[in-house]
């Protein structure tokens, strides 16, 4: 069985230029500003630091509470349910086709005072090896329990979303170490309804303690 | 400069995770980086230098430190640049203007004749073509700061040029900015500290990298109980009334009149004292009237230490004034970053600042401190803080926390290695 090496990624922020100051410009330039962007705006709070968990878990969300006085609006951008959005551009879909609905029924007339913009952020993700290497589901979930959150943050929701190559890497080592039901369960783990990447760490090292209880 | 320190040095602070990436990160750059500034001393951008250069040597990359010459004339012209560029303006204002931004724009017009006159492009022009001459500009990534050196571009031969801007240009006077756009749109990148001080007009990349503090300077450093009070001794400070403080230069957007106000609002209800110490340029004519304004407002009050550094204050000094107070003030009318908040953050003291600038970056309204909008605001904050002991204690350490996880130098390092990373490929998802 080969050892499993794990990766991570560090982002680094890049000003796209583009900004939106009400509704109709923020929805021109979700339709097609660069989709890490997208994953930016939608996932980076997870990464960040907080003293309580978020209100608005995403920037759209936030902004739309925040600036354009509109909390139906952001509630329902806040849980966008991605369980079977797996890629950035059908996550673009499901934020557009969230906001378009809502305005069927309703008109957003909020708009950003100078200062207050909604700044498109472009995000440059630089993935690396760390030095955690696993030969085992023993030592990978000692390794689970204590490496970065990066990490966890880089397997569970990054590397599905950027094309999902290390992500399957990992599904693969679990399943090639007889883990099938163990695998089903950590692809399973819904990562978006976490407070914070420690409650989601201590979900997986669950799962995975739980797999051990009941096959070992 | 030939000091190297190693990032483990901050194992303590930041944890190991952060730290083997650093050095993970550096194990694939290759080539020569090269800062160039106006000053090895005095100022933000030297301090971070100062601290940031031996860190990436410690990562054994070759890093080269170069400061451009000029004289009087030259840097009188790109000290203009810089507060036309910044939105700041000067000139004899009414002490209480604090209250009456609006006066100041009136000024601005005049200030602008006056300062963009031919031969001060000229000047600017003169001293970037001698620095050119004289300086072998020939890393791999070559940082320049700010507007001073901007110029230099034309001798870029090869590498990653980088034009990392300080300060904010959002609103820049527009010759000033136009004559300098001609320049940072050669740059390969440029780096800014907040969205809101970028430009949508550059045409070339703009990173995003927030400034730092190292909590291992002389300036952030822990003191003991014994070294606060040899300060505080020093300057005849008792600690029997709890501390107010504000760090910062005699400027007028400082709005030094301001926080006296605001301390004597609450003065009539609780006895503390104030603690106003600041500096004054030396090229900075109007700092020494700033001066003279806030020591005629202060009025001999017993209980307000308005310290002038002169000889400037060292960084232990300042670091007792912070570390001495109940409350950190930054109650700015227009701030840059403002990183003065973080070394009081980081402190564990809850900070009270102007919501203007970088300050609400760092001051997370009722979580770390107080945004606060005037006098009125700001007294009834502080009054707050020092009647509840626990509630600044509380702010105090969720400051420290903030400052932890945003504003070290350790991430300042690790972001620059990423735009290196970043710039030479150019993908948005890049695979060591």
């Amino acid at each position: 069985m080969p050892d499993f090496t794990f990766y991570k990624a560090r982002y680094q922020s890049e000003l796209t230029g583009k900004s939106a100051r009400d509704i109709s410009e923020l929805i021109s330039v979700i339709k097609e500003v660069d989709e890490s962007s997208i994953f930016h705006h939608i996932y980076h709070a997870l990464l960040d630091y907080h003293f309580l968990p978020l209100e608005y878990p995403n920037d759209f969300a936030y902004w739309i509470a925040d600036v354009l006085h509109e909390p139906a609006l952001a509630e329902r951008l806040a849980d966008p349910d991605l369980r079977e959005i797996h890629d950035l551009e059908a996550l673009r879909a499901r934020i557009m086709s969230i906001i378009e609905n809502y305005l069927t029924t309703h008109d957003v007339v909020g708009r950003a005072r100078s200062g207050q913009e909604f700044h498109f952020i472009r995000c440059i993700s630089v993935i690396f090896p760390t030095r955690y290497v696993a030969s085992n589901m023993g030592e990978a979930l000692e390794i689970l329990k204590e490496i970065d959150l990066d990490s966890i943050f880089y397997y569970f929701i990054a590397s599905r979303m950027l094309g999902g190559e290390h992500y399957k890497e990992f599904s693969r080592w679990v399943l090639e170490n007889d883990s099938r039901a163990l695998m089903e369960s950590l692809d399973n783990l819904y990562p978006y309804g976490f407070a914070n990447l420690n409650a989601m760490r201590t979900e997986i090292v669950k799962i995975v303690e739980r797999y051990f209880w009941e096959h070992l | 400069m030939n000091e190297k320190r190693s990032v483990w040095d901050y194992e303590d602070i930041v944890g190991r995770g952060l730290l083997e990436d650093l050095e993970l990160l550096a194990e694939d750059i290759s080539g020569k980086v090269q800062h160039v500034n106006s000053t090895y001393t005095g100022g933000g951008v030297a301090e971070i230098l100062n601290r940031l250069i031996p860190l990436f040597k410690g990562l054994e990359i070759e890093t080269e430190w170069n400061i451009i010459r000029g004289d009087d004339e030259f840097f009188s012209v790109t000290k203009s640049f810089h507060n036309q560029l910044h939105g700041r303006v000067g000139g004899p204002v009414d002490i209480h203007a604090h209250e009456q931004v609006g006066v100041l724009e009136d000024l601005e017009m005049e200030i602008k004749e006056l300062s963009m006159k031919r031969r001060m492009l000229e000047t600017y022009l003169h001293w970037n073509q001698v620095n050119a001459e004289e300086m072998t500009n020939d890393g791999d990534f070559v940082f320049i700061h700010d507007p001073q050196p901007a110029a230099l571009i034309h001798t870029k031969e090869k590498g990653h040029w980088i034009w990392r801007c300080h300060i904010d240009v959002s609103s820049p006077d527009p010759l000033v900015w136009n004559f300098l756009r001609d320049f940072v749109s050669k740059y390969d990148a440029s780096i800014f500290s907040t969205p809101l001080f970028s430009r949508p007009d550059l045409g070339i990349r703009q990173f995003l990298v927030p400034p730092s503090i190292d909590p291992l300077s002389d300036k952030n450093i822990e003191l003991s109980p014994g070294e606060i009070d040899k300060v505080l001794d020093k300057y005849e400070i008792t600690t029997d009334k709890p501390i107010i403080t504000q760090v910062s230069r005699f400027d007028r957007l400082k709005d030094l009149p301001g926080v006296i106000d605001a301390y004597k609002l609450v003065k009539k209800r609780i006895d503390c004292q104030l603690i106003l110490a600041g500096g004054v340029a030396s090229d900075d004519p109007e700092g020494m009237e700033v001066y003279r304004e806030v020591l005629k407002k202060a009025d001999g009050e017993a209980d307000i230490h308005l310290l002038l550094g002169s000889p400037p204050f060292t960084d232990i000094e300042i670091n007792a004034f912070q570390r001495a107070s109940t409350v950190i003030m930054q109650k700015s009318l227009k701030e840059g970053f403002g990183l003065v908040v973080s070394e009081g953050l980081w402190k564990g003291k809850p900070v009270i600042g102007g919501a203007t600038g970088g300050i609400p970056l760092q001051v997370i309204n009722g979580v770390t401190g107080y945004l606060v909008h005037s006098v009125e605001g700001a007294a009834y904050k502080i009054a707050n803080l020092l009647k509840d002991p626990e509630l600044a204690r509380k702010l105090g350490e969720n400051g420290r926390e903030h400052v932890r996880h945003n504003f070290l130098i350790t991430r300042h390092l690790k972001d620059y290695l990423l735009v290196m990373h970043s710039l030479e490929n150019p993908s948005s998802i890049i695979r060591l």
